[in-house]
């Protein structure tokens, strides 16, 4: 008798957890999905928090990683309400797989920079320094955006470089740095200015410069289309436009 | 023997358990691309991913089988003031994230590790080398050894050494030809544990060795890599890695229960 | 000649003994389980370290525990015959004889010639590329005995030889070892619990009990003229204690015993429970011994009854079948016991 009461109150109390509550009650919170290029960490984390004072009802839930590695998980299937790219290759996977609401947009565009232990020990002054026998060089893998960048803009410079590690998203590239496990790696200017103090940047000239551009699409099937169009709107707004110029983005 | 038939829920709850392990087998097996499977596994990446995974797993085996004996031989026989402390601290890579793992081996072994900088100064980089990933391998890979090893060498029947030595046989004697035949089987199956684990290991690798074709990337570096762009050959060479460590464990199946 | 002067503290157990035994005997150690038998022989090995004490084999000091002197087991002329035989499952029976031969230096081929004569001369020779666990009970003792032999120790040790063997085969191979040990010329120790076997091996008796030596002598001496209860339960005599004057002896206990003679002073007495007569009354008649007691335990042994009798004299009597039920026995009545004075044996204690 007292196990029937048991089961009988568990069952009352899950069916009662999983029920959407009615429209008749306190506004409820929406979770949106955000899948992002992990060059967009610090980026979206401040536009998710302005996003968000004008508009109570959302909580975003963000996944950072190499554009490459999302795009598969989104065409096999991942929950994601928005995906933003590090480059147009990646999203075009989602647009092939027929899962893009509409076109995408280019809301920023980065740039690449040499980021080095903090006051440069080691004197890097170009790319073609990279290339010095002398130097631990990382760079993101060819698999990955901003890793196939990086190879372009050596390529750009006529440079043979030998990295010690491939690493599996730009911002493992930044961490390497960073610890002073490696002299130099090839990321982008909006990482050296995370990094602020960890890290210093040599510019790279503007002809061996690889211009990544940053599309974003909400995904098919969301179950919160409006407000995620919302936030893809509020990133073109002049208010966000202002936030990611501080990170280091340019204009799309 | 007259055979019983088993409580309806264990079979269930049994046959669940199955499932568990191998639906996801069967999912992998169903998107592998055969046709262009042999390509996929003979082309020069997924080979030198291989050859370079066989080099490292089997060379942390041998470090933790040399290192592995003497210490599971302390842990069982040697008392000593903290030694359960000790042990604790030796098994912790068993539990610990392997990537924390690898940050813990930057720390210590790092270019600007604690111990990193002394290794740097007589010529020894250990990051971004071979070396390193085996080191990598090593750490995680260890405690499986040393606790079958050990749980070996408490379970022996001590006395043999006794009448090894009342026949005329000095320790280390006694040790090469009573002690190491008897504990035999849990080192075999120590060893296949540890190998097997070996073989398996990412996260410390990639934090601590990186990512490198032919120096430090192993097989299930080069799965998480290849996923990103082309899954087929993910698939294909995880199925390589399934089949090597299935075939292992199937022969190994009645040794590993008979090592206790 | 060996001189062991032991005394060993480990854990609960308190063992300090001084045993001697010289070539040409088998002295047997007899005692309970718990009495420290093995804790001597292994002291004796080298296997377990004396608190205190010196262990001499043929004038060289094995151990000194005074002078920290202790020389480990390999460097000891030993043999030992372990319980449970250990002989070492991954070699053949022929290897496991040779281990000792190749542990002192002897060359592989050597080894083996020697150990192949050895296993032909305890006749175990069919077995020798057999694995120990594929042997019988009486095989692995005669194979365990060769390993044993065959590096000539001075000083066998045997403890409890027959102990893992069921009893159907004991005494067959209980036979076969006094032969072989009959052979070897050094000095030989059994240890064992059962006394059947000490009896049947022994030159010479040890009687341990609760770390400390009882009682020494021949089987005849010890088991005739037990000082211990121990030893008495063994015989399965009665063993009572006292002070003896003119054939009077006034028992620990308080009661008292008239004997027909013996030594005055501090004595045992001994009387065979065969020798207790049971009476529903007071008997009438010669015996001085006579004692009121209750019946406590009725122990049916095919033939015999043991009755035990408590009371003013606490006494084992051994009576027929018929007997029992002519007097109506039961647990718990009452029966008069008595005893002729001729059949009390007095000796010094």
């Amino acid at each position: 008798m007292r196990a029937r009461l048991a089961i009988v109150t568990a069952a009352a109390l899950l069916i009662a957890a999983c029920a959407e509550p009615n429209a008749s009650g306190t506004p409820q919170i929406k979770d949106i999905n955000v899948f992002a290029a992990s060059s967009l960490t610090d980026a979206f984390t401040q536009a998710g928090d302005g996003f968000a004072k004008t508009n109570f009802r959302v909580r975003f839930v963000f996944n950072f990683g190499s554009s490459s590695t999302l795009a598969t998980q989104i065409t096999n299937g991942a929950p994601a309400d928005i995906f933003a790219s590090a480059d147009e290759t990646n999203m075009q996977k989602t647009v092939d797989a027929k899962l893009a609401d509409g076109t995408p947009t280019v809301f920023a565009t980065n740039r690449l920079a040499i980021a080095v232990a903090p006051g440069n020990p080691k004197k890097i002054r170009s790319l073609a320094d990279l290339a010095r026998t002398d130097l631990l060089l990382v760079l993101a893998a060819p698999t990955v955006p901003a890793g196939r960048y990086a190879l372009d803009a050596l390529s750009k410079a006529g440079v043979t470089a030998r990295p010690a590690s491939q690493e599996v998203d730009v911002r493992a590239v930044l961490n390497k740095v960073s610890l002073g496990e490696a002299d130099a790696g090839i990321v982008y200017v909006t990482d050296v200015k995370s990094a602020a103090g960890r890290v210093s940047g040599v510019d790279i000239p503007e002809e061996h410069q690889v211009l990544a551009r940053y599309p974003i699409a909400v995904v098919k099937g969301s179950k919160n289309a409006q407000l995620a169009h919302g936030f893809v709107d509020y990133l073109l707004s002049p208010a966000a436009q202002g936030m990611l110029a501080e990170l280091g983005f340019s204009k799309p | 023997m007259r055979s019983e038939r088993p409580p309806v829920l264990f079979v269930v709850l049994a046959a669940v358990g199955v499932a568990f392990f191998v639906l996801p087998l069967i999912g992998l097996l169903s998107r592998a691309p055969w046709e262009t499977a042999l390509g996929d596994l003979f082309s020069p990446e997924a080979l030198t991913a291989l050859r370079l995974s066989f080099v490292v797993s089997i060379a942390a085996t041998a470090l933790a089988v040399l290192l592995g004996i003497p210490l599971a031989w302390v842990y069982a026989r040697v008392p000593f003031r903290g030694r359960d402390v000790v042990r604790a601290l030796t098994t912790l890579p068993m539990i610990l994230p392997p990537v924390v793992g690898g940050v813990a081996l930057l720390f210590a072994f790092g270019r600007r590790g604690l111990f990193g900088q002394a290794l740097d100064a007589i010529g020894i980089h250990l990051p971004f080398t071979t070396a390193g990933a085996v080191l990598a391998a090593t750490f995680v890979a260890m405690p499986f050894f040393v606790l079958t090893v050990e749980a070996g060498l408490r379970s022996m029947d001590r006395r043999y050494e006794d009448a090894a030595r009342t026949l005329g046989a000095g320790r280390w004697l006694v040790f090469r030809r009573v002690t190491l035949p008897l504990i035999g089987p849990s080192i075999f199956a120590g060893a296949v544990l540890c190998w097997a684990r070996a073989l398996g290991e990412f996260g410390a690798t990639i934090t601590f060795a990186g990512n490198l074709p032919g120096t430090t990337q192993t097989l299930p570096l080069a799965v998480y890599i290849a996923l990103e762009t082309r899954p087929e050959v993910a698939i294909m060479l995880s199925l390589v890695l399934l089949a090597v460590s299935l075939v292992i464990l199937i022969a190994m199946r009645d040794r590993y229960l008979r090592a206790f | 000649m060996l001189t062991a002067q032991v005394a060993v503290r480990l854990g609960t157990l308190d063992l300090d003994v001084s045993i001697e035994a010289a070539p040409g005997e088998i002295v047997a150690v007899l005692g309970p389980n718990g009495a420290g038998k093995s804790t001597f022989l292994r002291a004796v090995a080298g296997l377990v370290p004396l608190t205190k004490g010196r262990v001499e084999l043929d004038d060289v000091v094995l151990e000194d525990a005074a002078r920290d002197i202790h020389l480990p087991p390999e460097r000891r002329p030993i043999g030992v015959v372990f319980q449970d035989y250990l002989l070492f499952p991954h070699l053949s029976v022929l290897e496991n004889v040779a281990f000792g031969l190749r542990a002192r230096g002897v060359a592989a081929r050597e080894a083996r010639v020697t150990a192949g004569s050895w296993l032909d001369r305890l006749g175990v020779a069919d077995y020798a590329q057999a694995r120990p666990p594929t042997l019988s009970g009486g095989q692995a003792q005669r194979v365990a005995l060769a390993r044993a032999l065959a590096t000539g120790p001075r000083l066998l040790l045997l403890d409890e030889p027959l102990a893992a063997l069921d009893a159907s085969s004991r005494g067959a191979v209980r036979r076969d070892l006094k032969r072989h040990l009959a052979s070897f010329a050094g000095i030989r120790i059994v240890i064992t619990h059962d006394p059947l076997e000490a009896v049947a091996l022994a030159d010479r008796l040890v009687i341990l009990e609760r770390g400390r030596v009882v009682q020494t002598g021949s089987p005849a001496e010890v088991t005739q003229r037990p000082r211990s209860r121990y030893v008495a339960d063994l015989v399965g005599v009665n063993l009572l204690r006292g002070t003896a004057s003119a054939g009077q002896v006034r028992l620990t206990g308080g009661a008292s015993l008239q004997s027909a003679d013996g030594p005055d002073g501090e004595v045992f007495a001994v009387i065979h429970p065969r020798a207790v007569a049971l009476h529903r009354v007071h008997p009438e008649g010669s015996p001085r011994n006579v004692w009121r007691g209750r019946a406590s335990a009725l122990d049916f042994q095919g033939d015999r009854v043991r009755v035990g009798v408590e009371g003013e004299m606490p006494i084992v009597a051994e009576v027929t079948p018929a007997a029992v039920r002519e007097l109506d026995l039961a647990e718990g009545g009452e029966v008069w016991v008595s005893v002729k004075a001729t059949e009390i044996t007095v000796y010094p204690a």
